[in-house]
């Protein structure tokens, strides 16, 4: 069973807040989609009502053809991990598996397959309450594992894992969608998407921003380079730079970096003004940057400055 | 093209699960109800309290009963009752029942397991259905040996002045179960109250504030506190256990108070379904 996620025009207000503002993308399966946006993005929204969790204000989240609540039950269709921290600590990593499965109809053995592929079969009797963050992520993984399903939503799977899991995590969501499956991924963090993800949902302050391959990304990224250049007299340059169409910012040690324009047409700009170069480079931008360029405009909370 | 190729599965699968049984639901619920060990604590403490409380109250009977003025003695089932199931214990199964009910749906408002258990079954109402039917199982098992054992004992303490109770005698019958039934009464009033408030605190302190004091600070010397009283799960409770001493002005029927029992279960249960079926998580 193959299934695909589609919003479309998807929209929540709370009051005068709108919280998700004409959503439209699909996730196909086969991939790990990642889901990207900074706090505050609307991501937790958007995956709450593609379960179901939370209504709508406008427009559709379906995922294979039907909306999610058609189903009576849910583990068998879409595995969800939505907050790790979402279990009773007086239980048992067992019990609290156990009461899950059964309220689908699926087998103790199954319970045990899961405890033990997320890696938590020794401490399976142990109360949730004495987990760790890391513990938890992993028991949430294994609940929304329960049922096999062809569809897996994580919101923030990453938080709170030592390195060795997030390349287990990595490694298992790859598989996942190896098999078919259609992976669905929130973060806020590029960089833990970077080496997870082959499709990618940006989003910022509820709306769509980008909907494309990482690959297609990673090349917007590249338009976005910019070229580091030092110079004995930085206003000369970026009087000039900035005549011939270059966006610059100085900064304090008199570096600029300079937008819009190669290395090369810099310098040739430079030697024609006859203003000396001791340093020309050009950055790629990293994913992050693209990135965090890309949402600068939409950050919901941002620090203040403090001096 | 894809749609063309999953939709049928997903009929079909659709179709097969809309037979799910419902025992399925009651199951995950009993699990989760009975791995929790302040379950069992509750209701083994408030049981030991239960039996104290009866108990006592038989024996001081039993030894004073010489003191007792002709006019009580006469009267004397009506004591026997009292000492049956005394308000004491009626608190106390009150507290307990109350506790484990609001219990069922608060621990998973409180930590956010509703939002896995609601995405696990997408139909809310089976789920709400599940617990409302494990705690008045629960619930109503427990009045059973709690009420029932107590009765025993404590007119086996007053047998020994040949004043105890037999469960044939008239009147014994209907009186237990008033205070049998009221315990998922109050286990349904409080998972009620625990799905409009959510929190542990203001479900337990609303609870305790509404379904337990308001009964007692209502005086029966004015009609309108005497209405309102009579309005109450508590004084219901009191008026058909008969143990209703003390001069009483406005009077009221057995019957209207069972209907006070049958409307407040009712409407617990239609809210708790409601509740949860509409709102966000």
């Amino acid at each position: 069973m193959v299934l695909v996620i589609e919003v479309k025009q998807l929209t929540k207000r709370y009051g005068d807040t709108v919280a998700v503002d004409e959503l439209t993308f699909t996730v196909l399966p086969g991939r790990v989609t990642g889901f990207l946006g900074p706090n505050g993005a609307g991501k937790t929204t958007t995956l709450n009502m593609l379960v179901g969790l939370s209504a709508p204000t406008r427009g559709t989240a379906i995922i294979g053809g039907l909306p999610f609540t058609a189903h009576p039950r849910g583990l068998r269709y879409v595995g969800t991990l939505l907050d790790a921290h979402a279990v009773h600590g007086g239980r048992t990593a067992y019990d609290h598996l156990a009461a899950l499965a059964r309220s689908n109809r699926i087998g103790k053995a199954r319970v045990c397959q899961v405890l033990a592929e997320v890696g938590l079969a020794d401490v399976a009797q142990r109360r949730v309450q004495t987990y760790s963050l890391g513990m938890k992520q992993r028991l949430g993984i294994a609940a929304a594992l329960l049922g096999d399903p062809p569809v897996l939503l994580f919101d923030e799977p990453l938080n709170g894992l030592d390195p060795e899991g997030v390349k287990w995590v990595r490694g298992l969501f790859q598989g996942l969608a190896a098999e078919g499956r259609t992976v669905f991924v929130s973060s806020h963090l590029m960089s833990e998407m970077e080496h997870i993800a082959t499709d990618l949902i940006v989003v910022g302050r509820g709306r769509l921003i980008a909907a494309e391959t990482l690959a297609q990304f990673a090349a917007r990224g590249g338009t976005l380079s910019s070229v580091s250049v030092r110079t004995p007299n930085p206003g000369a340059l970026a009087g000039a730079l900035s005549e011939a169409g270059a966006r610059v910012a100085q900064h304090a040690d008199g570096l600029l970096s300079v937008e819009g324009m190669s290395a090369s047409d810099i310098g040739d700009l430079a030697f024609a003004k006859l203003i000396p170069v001791h340093e020309l480079s050009p950055r790629l931008a990293s994913l992050e940057e693209a990135f965090m360029r890309m949402t600068s405009d939409s950050i919901e909370y941002r620090a203040g400055v403090l001096w | 093209m894809v749609k063309a190729t999953i939709k049928e599965p997903v009929a079909e699968t659709v179709r097969t699960e809309t037979q799910a049984r419902f025992r399925d639901l009651f199951t995950a619920e009993w699990i989760k109800l009975w791995s929790l060990r302040s379950t069992a604590w509750t209701l083994l403490l408030s049981a030991v309290a239960i039996f104290g409380f009866n108990c006592y109250s038989a024996h001081s009977d039993y030894v004073n009963l010489e003191y007792f003025s002709a006019a009580a003695r006469a009267d004397f089932s009506r004591h026997a009752m009292f000492d049956a199931f005394t308000p004491a214990s009626c608190i106390a199964l009150m507290l307990s029942i109350g506790a484990i009910g609001a219990n069922v749906v608060v621990s998973e408002y409180g930590t956010g397991l509703i939002r896995t258990t609601f995405v696990a079954v997408p139909a809310r109402h089976g789920v709400m259905a599940a617990k409302l039917a494990v705690v008045t199982a629960v619930s109503l098992s427990y009045g059973l040996v709690a009420v029932g054992g107590s009765f025993l004992a404590t007119q086996a303490i007053l047998d020994g002045k040949d004043v105890g109770l037999s469960i044939s005698d008239p009147g014994v019958p209907e009186r237990l179960l008033a205070s049998v039934l009221m315990a998922p009464l109050t286990a349904l009033v409080a998972m009620a109250i625990g799905v409009l408030v959510r929190h542990s605190f203001g479900t337990l302190s609303t609870f305790v504030l509404a379904f337990m004091l308001l009964p007692l600070a209502l005086s029966e010397r004015l009609y309108a506190t005497a209405v309102l009283g009579h309005l109450t799960p508590y004084r219901a409770w009191g008026r058909i256990a008969d143990i209703e001493f003390g001069s009483q002005p406005y009077p009221w029927t057995a019957s209207g108070a069972w209907t006070v029992y049958a409307v407040w279960a009712v409407l617990a249960t239609i809210l708790t379904v409601v509740v949860a079926q509409r709102r966000d998580h």
